[in-house]
């Protein structure tokens, strides 16, 4: 299953994707909004996307709006530093809510989850 | 109105029999009582005002001493002269005089009814209190039952509310005594005035110390409310005067006013702040969480170095903080005599390592000094060369140069970056406020304000939109 990480922090960007990879997750990665609606509605489908709120260019939670909008299905996990945010990313559509600073293996535990719950293209790579 | 007309038209058959003297008294009263209606006397309590007026005594005493008649007519005229001078609506005036003719009137035909009793004799005083406290009655029932039609409020509590027990009291006293004095020597009816004086400030002043309980009182509460509920946002509210009283209302809501701004600034502050040390935290221990039991030494090197740099982030951060705490504390200055083309020149030594040939300064009057923490002026500068480093493209020059002022000295930090982004200029200064390439605390410029404010000065930033942006720091003169 390939999962989209919008980060704009490289460096966390970088440690997720080690882990998820290790864990046998395809791995793309995108620091913008933009580029991550770009991305999501082209052919190939994700299974799950990571998606920080504090982007450079269009808030996290527009973010979610326009994905939600656009009727994606795709499981969202919001992962963030603006712990105050939980109920409003999980009422615009957040599948689950993670603060950070977190744990990889809660994270991993949670990316495995919502893999396994028949969303689309949950074979994993 | 019309009642009192007819009173007044049936008191007018009287005033055909009058003697010289009668209407004599009969100007002397009326004119006395227009002085008395267009002059009242003010007393504030709580945000009502009440006007008193000596009417009632003179009309007391007269009622001893002249021809019913003559006091009615008296209280027509001098009612309506008072109340035209006092430039009050014609509808008022009609009202207000047909009010009191009739009250009047009920209190002569009391007054006659005890059987007129000579003004030297105790009878003749329970008398004319007794037909005062009618003229009361119809006062407060006309005046009452006209409040309560027009405001729609229940007549009990209108009525109450104009009952005047105590100034009625008062005025029948004065009435009785000014006519006592009158029979004995009219000469010496100036005299009553003095008391009359003495105690009218005497009451005022008495009014005021209630009131001034009252708002203390006011204040103790909200003071109380906001000590055990600790809502910074209550205000003390209902004192808005000029006076002492009003002034400390006022005081101490601007005083809660700062007090509820500075904890909302160190709320958003740590808030700010926890959230900047949560990215590091996430990447050390993300890093360390991602780790194989069994790591290249490539992989392991990657995750020490990693782990290293992002520690030292958060000592920077964490050291920002601390400084940013104590940097607007005057207290926490040492000032002295700095010498500026000396203190140029060693900004200069520590800037240039970390600009690489970027740096350009001005050289500042030779023998100029200004007084101030040089080791926290340092701090600035090189704070805000540090900034333009990281938000200027390499090679590009950044000057520093000092500039004099009438008040004081301007340094300024000038860069060829492009300038601000929209907006940006007016939070450059708010502490975590960052650009989008920045890696830095987010409260270097913030600490440059911190330092310009405690000395007494301004940091501020003149952006040059498409060429570039000039930070800088005002420091005033301090000649001690």
């Amino acid at each position: 299953m390939r999962v989209l990480i919008v980060e704009d922090e490289l460096r966390i960007a970088s440690f997720l994707t080690k882990g998820l990879r290790a864990a046998g997750y395809g791995v793309e990665h995108t620091t913008t909004g933009a580029d991550a609606l770009d991305q999501l509605t082209a052919e190939t489908p994700f299974g799950l996307v990571i998606l920080d709120l504090g982007l450079p260019d269009i808030d996290g939670l527009d973010v979610l709006d326009e994905v939600r909008d656009r009727e994606l299905t795709t499981p969202v996990i919001v992962l963030t530093a603006r712990t105050g945010d939980r109920e409003e990313a999980l009422r615009r559509g957040a599948d689950e809510f993670v603060a950070k600073p977190l744990s990889f293996r809660d994270l991993l535990g949670r990316v495995e989850a919502l893999a396994g719950s028949g969303a689309p293209g949950s074979d994993r790579e | 109105m019309a009642a009192g007309a007819v009173a007044a038209a049936a008191w007018l058959q009287g005033a055909g029999a009058w003697s010289a003297g009668d209407v004599l008294a009969w100007a002397g009263i009326a004119t006395a009582t227009a002085v008395s209606e267009r002059f009242p006397l003010e007393l504030h309590y709580r945000n009502e005002r009440a006007l008193y007026s000596l009417s009632d005594a003179l009309w007391t005493g007269s009622m001893l001493l002249v021809a019913p008649s003559v006091l009615a007519l008296a209280v027509v005229a001098g009612v309506l002269a008072g109340q035209v001078l006092h430039r009050r609506r014609p509808v008022k005036i009609a009202f207000n005089a047909g009010q009191l003719v009739l009250g009047i009137t009920a209190a002569l035909g009391v007054f006659a009814a005890l059987g007129s009793p000579p003004a030297d004799e105790p009878a003749g005083w329970l008398a004319v209190a007794v037909a005062m406290a009618a003229f009361l009655a119809v006062n407060t029932v006309t005046v009452g039952a006209i409040i309560a039609v027009a405001e729609r409020r229940p007549f009990r509590q209108v009525a109450l509310a104009t009952t005047g027990v105590l100034q009625w009291l008062g005025n029948v006293a004065v009435g009785i005594l000014g006519a006592l004095v009158w029979i004995a020597e009219p000469r010496a009816l100036p005299l009553l005035l003095v008391p009359l004086g003495l105690s009218h400030l005497a009451y005022r002043g008495w009014l005021r110390t209630i009131q001034e309980r009252d708002w203390m009182a006011r204040m103790g509460q909200a003071a109380e409310v906001i000590a055990t509920s600790g809502d910074l946002g209550k205000r003390i509210t209902g004192i808005e005067r000029s006076d002492a009283a009003g002034r400390l209302a006022t005081s101490l809501n601007d005083m809660l006013a700062r007090l509820e701004g500075s904890f909302v600034r160190e709320r958003t502050f740590i808030r700010e702040s926890s959230h900047e040390l949560r990215t590091p935290i996430t990447i050390c221990r993300g890093y360390l969480d991602v780790l194989p039991p069994d790591p290249t030494p490539v992989r392991l090197l990657e995750t020490v170095d990693v782990v290293r740099d992002e520690l030292d982030r958060m000592t920077r951060i964490v050291d920002d903080m601390c400084d940013l705490a104590y940097m607007e504390d005057p207290a926490s200055l040492r000032r002295r005599q700095v010498a500026l083309d000396r203190f140029l020149g060693e900004v200069a030594g520590k800037a240039r390592p970390l600009l690489n040939g970027r740096l350009v300064i001005e050289p500042a009057d030779a023998g100029a000094s200004l007084r101030a923490d040089d080791r926290r002026l340092m701090q600035a500068l090189i704070n805000l060369i540090k900034n333009a480093r990281d938000h200027t493209p390499a090679k590009t020059p950044i000057r520093l140069r000092v500039v004099g002022e009438p008040a004081g000295w301007r340094f300024e930090v000038a860069d060829e970056g492009g300038g601000l982004p929209t907006d940006a200029e007016r939070h450059v200064f708010e502490p975590f406020y960052k650009g989008t390439d920045s890696r830095g605390s987010g409260l270097g410029l913030a600490i440059v304000s911190g330092i310009a404010r405690a000395h007494g000065g301004v940091a501020g930033v003149d952006n040059r939109r498409g060429s570039g942006a000039t930070f800088w720091v005002r420091i005033p003169r301090c000649e001690s």
